[in-house]
């Protein structure tokens, strides 16, 4: 069942179209993943299904709604999480304060609570830097951060950008270990990735993106089965 | 000499409050908007003629005359920040250089329409001044002056307060430090720009109340205020509300004390001075967290 | 081709509209008006040429235009000098003080550059009313309107500050348009660390703007002190620069041609407006700009631009 769709979506800066009409599929409670060449367009995808940018073209529909034309504010509001791939926090805030604002929307103190207990449990280097601003905190600390406060509205869909970006192999493995985690507590996740091996390795479905569009798509195994992942393992380069 | 000295510098703390406030106010409209609004002095000067006109009318006292000048003051702000400045803003952001003209064209525009309305006449209210003053030793703190003071550390200490414990003031803090995770959050970037647009511009408005009994109120008094209020948000750093209140009173202190040294007209060059000072020297200011070349 | 061809015609009509008006307006009041928006539109153009080319901000014209003013005066006053050569003297005395003012601002950008400016103007300003000695604090200095060898009449006077007007606007538009130094200030503005990384000198470059700007900005002053006789504080209060940046603004940023026009027209109609008696002319400029920009942010030229491609 599609949780999100983007129905050929056209976008992009000025008037350059980096997006020409791109469609994607994504199922509840399954891991979607977008892969593809540097300058393919896939954190442009994410910025037109988040609503940072508006697309000329296409639809971006979530739970059969249209939101194409939604603000992101309201995006977030209707059950969407997104940790972009850069600096999705706020360095002079403290850890608390940064998980405060996670939860923006969510009006009730126990719940609030809660979920801050929740995210402590599941990351207790959080806790114990609580009060220290986020400025302090190391590159893995941080992407931990950011899934936390990403946890503190309780989301339906979770939507991230190159989670794996800037961690040592180590890390990268912590992350999606935890990512997998939520995944089989039912959280729909779509996550654009340059680490294709680790994204395949916890992917149900892939897209693959080159220059703005579509080029194929498919489950792990049928991928690899095609041949189409042996140019991929050998580094960037086209598809 | 040690008693010109400190009584100059009392006075100057007097008038560092003020400064504080204006420079705390501009502050957050910068901080958060990133717009340059050149027409802060201008919701000083709205917030003074509403005390002028309340007062024709025989309403207000000292202090009362404060509550309808910020009401007033808001109303512009939300209206100027709604009609003016959100189709300027892009990704969150204000654009600099539009946002800058469009503040001056809205300088001139108020500047003049208060000349229109009110007339060139400098305006009194001694009616709403507080009375009396407190002596200590050879010192003579006037009672309006101490209003002003006391009410410009009320004014700056709640906002502080709501800025850091508040979640409206973390959402201000936060589209303030990065809009494009704040929206991620939830947070609506176009309606907190709003709420600080009004807000700035409603502490600027109940400056222009609190000083109308002791100045004289005059179409073009904008400006000073929004030199002076520049001149706190660079020297004491852009984005950092204590720099603001430190440099406010520094600034009050300095620009007082100047005057033992250079005669009444030029002890005015000292805020200009500093600021340049500031800028060429250490751009960011003295708490501040942005560089000049951001 | 079409618009350097559509461009050349407007601008030779409009100077030989210029140089026929005379002949037609016969008010003297109405050739006064005439004659300061040629000096408004010196005033502006130079404003531009730092802006719309170099890229910097300057909140302090009015420190330029000002200074040139006293400069002249002053030189006229107790040295005697010749107005012609004072005109000279106004520009040069003002391009130092643009070198002075370009100094303390070469790292500085936006909001942190224009605040500089400013400063700069205010504190000038603040001298300027307060050394009275010298400079006869708000009295100023009342001078015999007028330039040495010619007859001073309202006529020639409109000639003399035609010419002015013409010849410095035509060197701002050749330098910034048309040369390879407009070139180089324009790859400044856009980007100033690549262009430094291309070996362009920055500093040297900013420099440079800073006082050609100041020099016309100072002669349009010199101008002024001449023609109207009368020079005060207020020459260099800041309220001047807020209407450069509109005229500039709805002239079209970045065209020379465009903020020299929309100078003439705006100074033209504010002053007409006034002997209508009205109030309400600077508000009409506050409430013209902010519409500006709002929906016309490239200005008049922009329009224009658009229309011709």
């Amino acid at each position: 069942m599609a949780q999100l769709e983007a129905v050929a979506v056209t976008a992009g800066y000025g008037g350059s179209a980096i997006l020409k009409g791109v469609s994607l599929t994504v199922a509840k409670g399954r891991i979607t993943g977008v892969i593809g060449p540097n300058g393919a367009g896939k954190s442009t995808l994410l910025k037109a299904i988040m609503g940072y940018l508006v697309p000329s073209d296409g639809a971006v529909r979530f739970d059969g709604e249209d939101i194409t034309r939604l603000p992101t504010d309201q995006r977030i509001r209707r059950g969407i999480g997104y940790i972009a791939q850069t600096r999705s926090h706020f360095p002079s805030q403290t850890v608390q304060e940064n998980l405060r604002i996670g939860a923006y929307l969510v009006r009730d103190r126990q719940l609030r609570s809660q979920r801050q207990s929740e995210v402590f449990r599941r990351f207790p280097i959080l806790a114990e830097r609580r009060r220290q601003p986020a400025a302090l905190l190391s590159g893995g600390q941080l992407r931990m951060l950011e899934i936390g406060r990403v946890l503190m509205s309780s989301p339906r869909l979770i939507v991230l950008d190159e989670p794996s970006i800037g961690l040592s192999s180590a890390l990268v493995d912590m992350v999606y270990a935890h990512l997998r985690e939520l995944a089989i507590g039912g959280m729909t996740l779509l996550i654009v990735e340059q680490n294709v091996r680790k994204l395949l390795s916890i992917a149900d479905f892939v897209y693959a993106l080159e220059n703005g569009s579509n080029r194929y798509e498919g489950t792990p195994d049928v991928l690899a089965a095609g041949g189409r992942l042996a140019g991929l393992y050998l580094g960037a380069g086209s598809l | 000499m040690i008693l010109d000295i400190l009584t100059y510098a009392v006075l100057g703390i007097m008038t560092g409050g003020l400064y504080a406030l204006l420079g705390l106010s501009l502050n957050l409209i910068f901080g958060v908007m990133r717009v340059i609004n050149v027409a802060h002095g201008e919701m000083l000067t709205l917030g003074a003629y509403t005390a002028v006109l309340l007062a024709t009318v025989g309403i207000g006292g000292p202090l009362l005359s404060v509550v309808p000048a910020i009401l007033v003051v808001t109303l512009a702000g939300l209206i100027i920040a709604r009609v003016l400045i959100r189709p300027l803003t892009v990704d969150g952001r204000v654009h600099e250089q539009r946002g800058m003209v469009m503040s001056l064209g809205l300088s001139l525009f108020l500047s003049n329409a208060v000349l229109a309305i009110f007339g060139p006449d400098y305006q009194r209210v001694p009616g709403l001044m507080v009375r009396g003053a407190i002596e200590i030793g050879d010192l003579v703190l006037e009672g309006q002056r101490l209003v002003i003071l006391g009410g410009s550390l009320v004014l700056a200490t709640a906002l502080m307060l709501f800025l850091r414990f508040t979640l409206l003031g973390l959402a201000m803090r936060a589209v303030a430090e990065n809009p494009e995770a704040a929206q991620a959050n939830g947070v609506s970037v176009p309606r907190i720009h709003l709420i600080t647009f009004g807000l700035g511009s409603a502490l600027a408005g109940a400056a222009g109340a609190l000083i109308t009994p002791v100045t004289y109120a005059f179409p073009a008094m904008g400006f000073t205020y929004t030199m002076y209020a520049f001149i706190t948000v660079i020297i004491g750093g852009l984005g950092s509300v204590w720099g603001a209140v430190l440099a406010g009173f520094l600034l009050g202190i300095a620009e007082s004390l100047s005057v033992i040294w250079l005669t009444t007209g030029y002890n005015a060059i000292v805020g200009p001075a500093l600021m340049l000072l500031t800028l060429v020297l250490r751009p960011q200011g003295l708490l501040g967290q942005r560089l000049a070349r951001a | 081709m079409q618009r350097a061809k559509v461009a050349t015609l407007l601008v030779s009509a409009l100077l030989v509209s210029a140089l026929i008006a005379p002949f037609f307006v016969t008010n003297n009041f109405v050739l006064h008006a005439l004659t300061m928006s040629l000096i408004f539109a010196i005033l502006a153009a130079s404003w531009d040429l730092l802006f719309g080319f170099a890229g910097q901000v300057s909140f302090g014209h009015a420190g330029f235009f000002g200074l040139g003013a006293y400069a002249s005066a002053m030189l006229s006053y107790y040295a005697g000098l010749s107005p012609w050569l004072g005109l000279l003297a106004g520009g040069l005395i003002a391009s130092v003080f643009g070198l002075l003012v370009g100094f303390p601002s070469l790292r500085l950008r936006g909001v942190y550059l224009a605040l500089a400016t400013l400063a700069c103007s205010e504190m000038l300003r603040i001298v300027v009313t307060n050394w009275v000695p010298v400079t006869r604090g708000t009295l100023g200095f009342n001078l015999h309107p007028g330039f040495t060898f010619v007859p001073n009449t309202p006529t020639t006077h409109y000639y003399i500050i035609l010419v002015g007007a013409a010849l410095s606007t035509g060197s701002m538009y050749l330098m910034a348009a048309r040369s390879r130094l407009g070139l180089v200030l324009r790859a400044l503005a856009v980007d100033d660390i690549r262009a430094q990384a291309l070996g362009v000198d920055v500093f040297r470059m900013k420099l440079l703007a800073f006082s050609v700007s100041g020099f016309f900005a100072g002669f349009a002053g010199a101008l002024y002190a001449h023609f109207i006789g009368l020079v005060t504080p207020n020459e260099t209060a800041s309220s001047l620069t807020i209407l450069i940046v509109a005229m500039a603004t709805i002239g079209g940023v970045g065209t020379i041609i465009g903020p020299a026009i929309a100078a003439i027209v705006i100074h033209f109609i504010t002053e007409m407006l006034q002997i209508a008696g009205t109030v309400y002319d600077q508000i009409a400029v506050g409430l013209v700009l902010m519409l500006f920009v709002l929906f016309l942010p490239d200005g008049i030229a922009g329009i224009v631009r658009a229309k011709v491609t």
